[in-house]
């Protein structure tokens, strides 16, 4: 459990109020855009920083208590700290690196834990490397290694992919997930990147100007905003879960969403899809038509009835109930044309490439 | 130029760098925690102590070497102290000496000095931290190693100054062969007695010797950390 707030000169101040807990192996994604005191959140937990009142609590353990005075350094907090510039000792080769924090190891143990983590990480045989030698993305996981190799309680992933470039990016972000699944270490891990969050997160908390302002697992968080800010930051769109059930040759796979499973939704295939996915579409990308119409391309028909019409600027946000919730964006004279009411059946037409498909590597266990 | 040989006062030059070398290394072990507290400390009247220490670069030697005799003087608080330790007396002493010198080149070492730590990458030093290792520690292994070209450029400077220094040793060491004379003063002393040829040799292998160390520190600087494999023995 931690509660605490960290105040600066200035007037600015940041509050956190979520519940962390050793024996809780999930993973938490802070999710806010930049400035909103995530990385201060981050910092605060570590050590590194000094709230300035309230109280960390770890467990059974304080790490902070403003009113007794207790703050406990982050060499005795035990947790894992991945920096968003990798921050590795620059003096050091890999090994040195990944050994850094447990010197007092006999030297045999500690090689064979080197060896032991650098596997894990996929860089076996790079130990003798010096950090400059190492591409981006080999130095996040070093880094990786290294805060691994205490055992660390918490793990905290500060942007940790943002300083690579998108393809590396892309392909570490897959592999993260699997580590930190594996790893089963309660983790928190900061970003503002959406696709990174929905990917990772078994848990969302949303943060903005200083405060949490939504918790939840998160598909619930981004298809059901609590509020407005909410729904500015993660962006209003669809986002629902989804199950794969069945892959053609010719690149496509059919998705399964909405309560019961009935609505097939037929999207191209991201190519590292497991079974649950969630399933993203942008409400530009949705197309509205009433009565018969002659021949669409769109793969993706679907009756929905309307729920909800509200207006931004020249266009219409429309609220649909197609066996799951779907959002779409027309303009104003379309919706007038159309004679679209709330109530009214009309079909949505989604072209399969408009339907993004996020796979969720080990969140099935997320609730 | 005179026929006859002039002698070179060897014994002012090897005490020169006797003192030299002593200085240099009694500021590594002073400096280097001065210079640590300084780049770290948030203190906010930290810069009172930064003028202190800088103060020698401006001060003239001599009113150094006034306030120094004072000090160790059979009176002074740092005579009195130390007699009472059964030293003996410190002015026209080499001790003396050494702790005028250190004074006076305090700044060449604890501004390099904290100007390598502070430079030091602050996420390194957390990283450290969040790995379990404790402040010392991780002076050692990561401050230390990482601002080792400012080490060396302190010692160095600190070295060569003290090569240089004329007034402070004159007001506090006097004059005495073979225990306070250095080398500038047996310049000094040359010119006095009309030995130009003595002056220019000595004063010509000064400059040698200063050039050279100081040639020899900025050529290992540009890749000292290829030179040195630090990394490497530090962990083992």
């Amino acid at each position: 459990m931690s509660l605490f707030e960290k105040s600066f000169e200035g007037g600015a101040r940041i509050a956190f109020d979520v519940p962390l807990s050793p024996d809780d192996g999930r993973v938490t994604v802070l999710f806010g855009p930049s400035g909103a005191g995530k990385t201060t959140i981050l910092r605060c937990l570590a050590g590194l920083e000094r709230p300035t009142r309230g109280q960390i609590r770890f467990g059974q353990e304080i790490w902070f208590d403003e009113s007794l005075g207790i703050d406990v350094p982050p060499q005795e907090r035990r947790v894992g700290f991945l920096f968003q510039d990798h921050a590795l000792f620059p003096h050091l080769s890999v090994a040195q690196n990944v050994g850094f924090g447990i010197a007092a190891l006999a030297p045999a143990d500690r090689e064979a834990r080197v060896i032991e983590l650098l596997r894990f990480v996929r860089l076996d045989g790079l130990g003798d490397r010096r950090p400059g030698e190492l591409s981006g993305g080999q130095r996040q996981r070093v880094a990786l290694a290294r805060a691994l190799a205490r055992e660390p309680r918490l793990l905290l992933l500060d942007e940790p992919l943002n300083s690579l470039d998108a393809p590396t990016r892309e392909e570490l972000r897959g592999e993260l997930g699997g580590m930190l699944a594996a790893l089963r270490i309660p983790t928190l891990f900061v970003t503002h990147d959406r696709v990174e969050a929905l990917t990772l997160a078994d848990r969302m908390v949303v943060v903005a100007g200083g405060r949490v302002l939504q918790v939840g697992p998160a598909d619930v968080v981004v298809s059901r905003p609590v509020d407005a800010d909410v729904a500015r930051i993660v962006g209003v769109e669809t986002v629902a879960a989804g199950r794969v059930v069945a892959a053609s040759e010719d690149g496509l796979v059919s998705v399964a969403l909405g309560a019961h499973g009935t609505v097939v939704l037929s999207a191209i295939d991201p190519g590292n899809l497991e079974e649950s996915c969630l399933v993203c579409i942008r409400a530009e990308e949705v197309m509205l038509e009433r009565g018969a119409l002659g021949q669409v391309s769109a793969r993706n028909r679907l009756a929905g009835v309307i729920t909800t019409l509200s207006a931004e600027g020249p266009l219409v946000r429309v609220g649909l109930d197609c066996g799951f919730p779907l959002a779409a964006l027309v303009t104003r004279a379309s919706c007038a044309e159309l004679e679209l009411r709330v109530g009214e059946t009309v079909t949505a037409c989604i072209k399969s490439p408009a339907v993004h498909l996020i796979p969720r590597a080990g969140a099935a266990s997320a609730d | 130029m005179g026929a006859t040989e002039p002698g070179l006062d060897y014994a002012a030059l090897r005490l020169s760098l006797e003192l030299g070398g002593l200085t240099a290394l009694c500021l590594l072990l002073i400096g280097l925690p001065i210079a640590y507290w300084l780049a770290f400390t948030s203190w906010r009247f930290k810069f009172l102590v930064e003028s202190v220490v800088a103060l020698p670069l401006v001060l003239p030697p001599t009113v150094l070497g006034l306030y120094v005799l004072l000090a160790i003087g059979p009176r002074g608080p740092l005579g009195k102290a130390y007699e009472m330790l059964g030293g003996s007396p410190l002015p026209f002493s080499f001790a003396g000496l050494l702790l005028a010198s250190i004074l006076y080149s305090l700044p060449f070492a604890v501004q390099p000095f904290a100007a390598a730590m502070a430079g030091v990458d602050r996420r390194l030093i957390e990283a450290s931290w969040c790995l379990g290792v404790s402040q010392f520690g991780t002076f050692r292994r990561v401050i230390l190693p990482l601002s080792l070209r400012g080490l060396v450029t302190g010692v160095v400077l600190s070295f060569a100054h003290t090569l240089g220094e004329f007034g402070v040793v004159l007001m506090v060491g006097g004059n005495l062969e073979g225990k306070t004379r250095t080398a500038s003063i047996a310049i000094y002393d040359s010119v006095q007695a009309l030995d130009y040829a003595t002056a220019f040799r000595t004063s010509l292998l000064l400059l040698a010797v200063s050039f050279a160390v100081l040639a020899l520190t900025y050529s290992l600087q540009k890749n000292l950390l290829a030179v040195w494999p630090l990394g490497r023995s530090q962990s083992r």
